[in-house]
């Protein structure tokens, strides 16, 4: 839930009929309602997307739009930036689209920022919305909003596009992936692809991209869990095919902090498995436990069953995805251990291959049952 | 040789062309020199070639597929691709296998895709 402040209010007869279609949708309903109306989303560039996301959400009934652009309209912009008529060529697109929200819905509070956003004012400005739509057409300012929407944890919905293909995410939700991801140094210049003002692009494309950025708007402030979150959604309007790509959040995963001991990594040719039986573990453990973290990559079923009673469950398949390695395992050696050895052998070569200072212990849970027995070893009672 | 097909997609395809998937057999990477065995007899065994993997890929498409602006996909051989640029191993961020380290396989789909920002 976002920002769902206060009760209820009261609802006029025009608003009841005017959402009337979503208050008839169990999904939404009358709560639905009030968080849209509650909600303060900021656009940051009343474009090619900012257009039909802009009117979709005044539509819709967000109760606070703040729109950034100091653009003034051209005619070149009418192809694809739909708020704009002939008659407005000439004139700001801040203005001209706050005339246009309100003409959609005079109840919506609409805030204009004839400027351009820059790491300045970001800060400022983001600071007082919930959701920032990114539909800004350079890597500048899209970098501007990813690093404020970190610092203020604001959710980044990212939309962009390219002669017949776009691309969609939400970056910065709960902690998942940012845009930043994926330009890890300061570099930018452009890659392969040029502006649209230079390179071309289907003027409805950002009619379908700007509208799914407004989606994933709703859908968050309603509370749907279905969020492209750690997904990057592509549509090519050529083949009228959607993709989606599963991305990871590499601030982690890229970035461990400097291990004392390097081992090789698995591309290494020299590449061996550091492993250790049971019995040495034990006696390390006896030694000086808290030099150690014991990582159970087993599942959480398992792992409430029984488990070393110094162990920290990572099951396997979370690893990839989880965001919080380095809190586990910091600077200190982590043993892994599964059942007896598959698991380990993954999650040894994952860590490992992301420098993380790891060793296996061979045979797992049964050897050390069969060979050390119950000692240290926490086993769930069924009395 | 190992076959991979390569996908280009965010205006990645127009360094090659304007193709969104070509078919790019690698050949393999340089074997570990063998040891030598003193003595004459039974020459050594040949070594075994030491599997495909990503960065061999990188290097090769920016050298023999990319027809325009090869630094716009990698600035250098060993670099890597440049920032911004997705790579998907069969669908799979190549961060989960390894990046550059990844080893390849015949029949494996490697993606390549630049992030957009035009607005």
């Amino acid at each position: 839930m976002l920002n769902f402040r206060a009760k209820y209010t009261t609802y006029s007869l025009e608003e009841y009929t005017r959402y009337s279609k979503h208050l008839i949708l169990p999904q939404i309903q009358l709560e639905g309602q009030e968080r849209l109306k509650k909600s303060r989303i900021l656009c940051v560039g009343a474009g090619g997307l900012g257009s039909p996301a802009l009117i979709y959400l005044a539509a819709s009934g967000i109760g606070t739009i703040g729109i950034v652009d100091n653009d003034i309209i051209d005619i070149s912009n009418l192809q694809r930036q739909i708020l704009y008529t002939t008659n407005d060529i000439g004139l700001s697109k801040a203005c001209i689209a706050e005339k246009k929200i309100l003409e959609i819905n005079p109840k919506c509070n609409v805030q204009l920022f004839n400027t351009r956003l820059s790491s300045s004012n970001a800060i400022e400005i983001i600071r007082e919305y919930d959701i920032i739509i990114d539909g800004t057409d350079n890597f500048q300012t899209r970098y501007v909003i990813s690093d404020s929407c970190l610092e203020l944890n604001k959710i980044h919905i990212y939309g962009a596009i390219f002669q017949f293909e776009g691309q969609v995410s939400t970056f910065n939700y709960q902690g998942g992936p940012k845009y930043r991801d994926f330009h890890n140094s300061i570099e930018i210049e452009n890659t392969a692809e040029d502006t649209c003002s230079n390179a071309g692009v289907l003027g409805l494309l950002p009619g379908i991209i700007g509208t799914l950025q407004a989606t994933e708007a709703i859908k968050i402030i309603l509370g749907y869990k279905s969020i492209l979150s750690g997904i990057i959604l592509k549509y090519n309007a050529m083949t009228l095919s959607f993709e989606k790509f599963k991305i990871v959040h590499t601030q982690f995963i890229l970035s461990p902090p400097e291990r004392k001991v390097e081992e090789p990594g698995v591309g290494d040719k020299s590449y061996s498995m550091q492993e250790i039986d049971v019995t040495e573990f034990q006696n390390k453990l006896c030694r000086n436990s808290l030099k150690y973290i014991v990582l159970d990559v087993r599942s959480s079923e398992e792992y409430k069953e029984s488990h070393l009673d110094q162990a920290i469950n990572l099951p396997l398949g979370d690893m990839k995805k989880e965001y919080y390695l380095d809190l586990h395992l910091q600077d200190k050696i982590s043993f892994i251990y599964c059942s007896l050895d598959s698991r380990s052998i993954f999650a040894y070569n994952f860590l490992k291959r992301h420098k993380f200072n790891v060793i296996r212990v061979k045979g797992g849970l049964n050897s050390w049952k069969n060979i050390i027995g119950n000692k240290k070893l926490y086993v769930k009672s069924f009395s | 040789m190992t076959r991979v097909t390569v996908r280009f997609a965010g205006g990645l395809e127009l360094l090659v062309g304007g193709r969104k998937r070509v078919d790019v057999h690698l050949p393999p990477a340089p074997s570990a020199t063998a040891v030598g065995v003193g003595g004459g007899g039974a020459p050594p065994p040949p070594p075994a070639p030491a599997p495909a993997v990503v960065g061999d890929l990188i290097a090769h498409v920016r050298a023999e597929v990319i027809t325009e602006r090869h630094d716009a996909f990698a600035t250098a051989a060993d670099a890597g691709v440049r920032p911004g640029i997705l790579v998907l191993i069969n669908d799979v961020d190549w961060e989960l296998e390894g990046t550059t380290a990844a080893a390849l396989a015949d029949g494996d789909v490697v993606s390549f895709i630049s992030t957009l920002h035009g607005g």
